[in-house]
């Protein structure tokens, strides 16, 4: 056993870490060849997926250095595939350089939830981050796609859900985007 | 000339718009006629009469982008973007919509194509859009919308000598089903009346266990849990079929199978009847029906499939084996439920045969005038009723501006109508007997009506209700009433357009009516 736990917290499996790192990599459905996991964790999980998927980027979200040293240390044949973010607000999760290099909207996105338990709120921000589901990543990824969105109905939104996103780009008048935003929306009304 | 064509609702519904397919490729037959499809319905692509281009459009995917956990909105708007790009390539010079949806008219925009017929829709979106009752089929409305005509006549159900009977006992939608009780009572009664009889019953694999539960045991019955191909054989093979409001029931008019179809539910038969002439349609004459697509059975019990007992469908299904119109018509008239016959009208429409000797002739008055609307709309142009005007142009811009402004007050009498047949049934639901008001109120209304209309034939239809209003109050009394002013609705819209077209017509040639000052004495 290489991590025991931190600061009584559990981080994987007592018994059989391996086992459940592969009993949760069943359960992922990789859709893009960017990988986004929340949590790092004793790292069992984020090392079964760079040996299921060599060809794919993987990018952590942790807080917590000591955890991405003992990752380094321990899994040397994941340095090349894998980037460890050490993040601990959604501002920094912005301005961390796996966010502004991969496009998260092109990411495939994967929680660890044994190790993200004590964090849970933290991560489901940067969930709703990584998915242009706050403010600021609503903000990032409009620009980084050439969506027009108007600040006026931005600003009066909290969480971005597929209503609140058509409704902030349709106002702000004929578009490409806005036209394809409302196919989206008709979608799920 | 590059069409697309949009069918992305669901297979009973791409399996009816084949029929307007083969019309466009008869009527346009060096246009490439290309068809959207939901990737769903990628299975039902090799019963396709003709090999065209199809395109699938990944709607689940999307769907679940859209909202599933820890999928993102950004990555579905790629994701379509990316999709559009092999239609834009294809670089279609129109795109005809038959799906008629608030989806299918954003994505038109979005793709940025002509759209075929976009202004011909207010019929479709008054009636199709809402539950409202409607004078014609789904793929009536449609070929309406996209101002062409069937060029071919609607198939005939061929006479089998087959042994094998189908049933497809579950449809997409619990309360369009009928018991499968009654359906093995219906087998049951069939074996005893002729042993020779082989019965296959149909379903998808979901269905398969239900399936097995109830029809396994019974006697020279077997199971068919097939694919769509397979089924297509199945049908063409059988001697009759028998089934709800699915997608079978459409495939079979392809297969020119003979049909029973049981309409329970949301199900309407003028809207969604098999295009196949000699099909029979069964309907339960429950008030709530037809009941509202979108949501739950409202009845404490579904009281539309329990008046279509086993032993009444199956002297319908006997009659239509021995070919006994007679009895058919018998069965009408004692029933509490319709029997419609499909036929076709000599304007080429679809229409529902109510084999209830009563009700046929004032349905068929209705549908005649209708339909005779309908026929000056496509099968005679502006041109050919301004020939077969006598007098000159300017006579005629004065008659067509005065029907014109008749048409305001007669939209209005016919609102003041529908309000008080309104309280029809409003005087239903409070048992009130008092049954005099109702016709004493409309009767005036009536009048002005023939007045302004000048349209003896509806006038003629309307007088004959009243003088059923003034015998009773019910609710039978009142869906007649409405149904009646449903038709007449539709029918004044189509005869306003026609004046409105005529009237365009003779601007553009420079005819204009101005009507001089009022004369003051």
């Amino acid at each position: 056993m290489l991590v025991q736990g931190l600061e009584d917290q559990k981080l994987c499996s007592q018994r059989d870490p391996t086992k459940e790192a592969a009993q949760w990599l069943e359960l992922q459905v990789v859709s893009a060849g960017h990988l986004w996991i929340l949590g790092l964790g004793a790292g069992y999980h984020v090392a079964a997926m760079a040996q299921k998927y060599p060809e794919h980027v993987i990018s952590v979200v942790d807080h917590r250095p000591e955890l991405r040293a003992h990752f380094e240390k321990s899994f040397p044949a994941c340095a090349r595939q894998v980037r460890v973010e050490l993040v601990a607000t959604e501002k920094e999760l912005l301005d961390c350089q796996s966010y502004r290099l991969f496009g998260p909207a092109l990411s495939s996105i994967h929680r660890f939830r044994p190790a993200i338990s004590m964090e849970q709120e933290m991560y489901a921000e940067f969930s709703k981050a990584l998915r242009g589901q706050t403010k600021a990543s609503f903000r990032f990824l409009c620009e980084q796609l050439e969506i027009p969105f108007n600040e006026v109905c931005f600003a009066g939104i909290s969480d971005f859900q597929i209503k609140e996103i058509a409704l902030a780009v349709e106002a702000q008048g004929p578009s490409a985007a806005r036209r394809w935003v409302r196919v989206l929306r008709e979608l799920v009304t | 000339m590059k069409i697309l064509v949009l069918s992305l609702l669901r297979l009973g519904d791409l399996l009816m718009h084949q029929e307007i397919l083969e019309a466009l490729d008869l009527l346009y037959p060096e246009a490439q006629v290309d068809l959207l499809v939901q990737e769903s319905c990628r299975h039902a692509t090799p019963l396709f009469s003709r090999q065209r281009n199809v395109h699938f459009f990944p709607r689940m995917a999307l769907q679940d982008q859209l909202v599933l956990k820890d999928k993102s909105f950004f990555r579905a708007y790629l994701d379509i973007k990316e999709w559009a790009v092999g239609i834009q390539n294809a670089q279609y010079t129109h795109v005809i919509d038959l799906t008629h949806t608030h989806f299918s008219k954003a994505l038109i925009e979005a793709l940025e194509i002509p759209e075929w017929g976009a202004q011909k829709k207010s019929y479709l979106n008054d009636v199709f859009a809402d539950c409202t009752r409607s004078s014609f089929h789904y793929v009536d409305a449609l070929y309406g919308s996209l101002q062409i005509t069937n060029p071919r006549p609607m198939p005939q159900a061929e006479e089998r000598q087959s042994s094998v009977i189908v049933l497809q006992p579950l449809t997409s939608d619990s309360k369009k089903n009928w018991s499968l009780i009654a359906y093995r009572e219906l087998i049951l009664k069939l074996g005893q009346r002729d042993p020779s009889l082989q019965f296959k019953v149909v379903g998808s694999p979901q269905e398969r266990n239900i399936l097995t539960q109830n029809f396994q045991t019974l006697p020279n019955v077997s199971l068919e849990i097939c694919g769509l191909p397979e089924l297509r054989q199945i049908l063409q093979d059988s001697r009759f079929l028998i089934s709800g409001d699915t997608a079978t029931l459409h495939l079979a008019t392809i297969t020119r199978t003979p049909s029973l179809g049981i309409y329970l539910g949301s199900a309407e038969p003028t809207k969604t009847a098999p295009r196949l002439r000699g099909a029979i349609v069964l309907q339960s004459h429950e008030a709530c029906v037809p009941c509202r697509h979108s949501s739950a059975c409202p009845q404490p019990s579904h009281l539309c499939a329990q008046s279509l007992s086993a032993d009444s469908v199956f002297h319908v299904l006997v009659a239509m084996i021995d070919k006994n119109q007679t009895e058919l018509k018998r069965l009408a008239w004692d029933s509490s439920f319709s029997i419609f016959r499909v036929e076709q009208t000599s304007f080429g429409f679809s229409t529902l045969e109510d084999l209830s000797l009563a009700e046929s002739e004032f349905q068929q008055l209705i549908r005649q005038v209708t339909f005779a609307s309908r026929a000056t709309q496509t099968q005679h142009s502006v041109e050919q009723l301004v020939k077969a005007f006598t007098g000159e142009l300017w006579e005629l811009s004065i008659f067509v501006e005065e029907r014109l402004r008749n048409f305001d007050r007669v939209f209005e009498v016919i609102k003041d109508l529908q309000s008080e047949v309104r309280s029809i049934s409003k005087a239903c639901l409070r048992m009130d007997k008092k049954i005099e008001n109702h016709g004493i109120r409309l009767a005036p209304l009536v009048k002005e009506f023939g007045f302004l209309s000048e349209d003896p034939e509806w006038t003629s239809v309307m007088e004959a209700a009243l003088v059923a209003c003034s015998q009773e109050t019910s609710f039978v009394v009142y869906r007649r009433w409405r149904a009646l002013l449903d038709d007449l609705v539709a029918f004044t819209d189509l005869n306003n357009e026609i004046y409105l077209q005529l009237r365009s017509y003779l601007h553009e040639r420079g005819v204009y009516y101005v009507p001089g000052p009022t004369r003051t004495t």
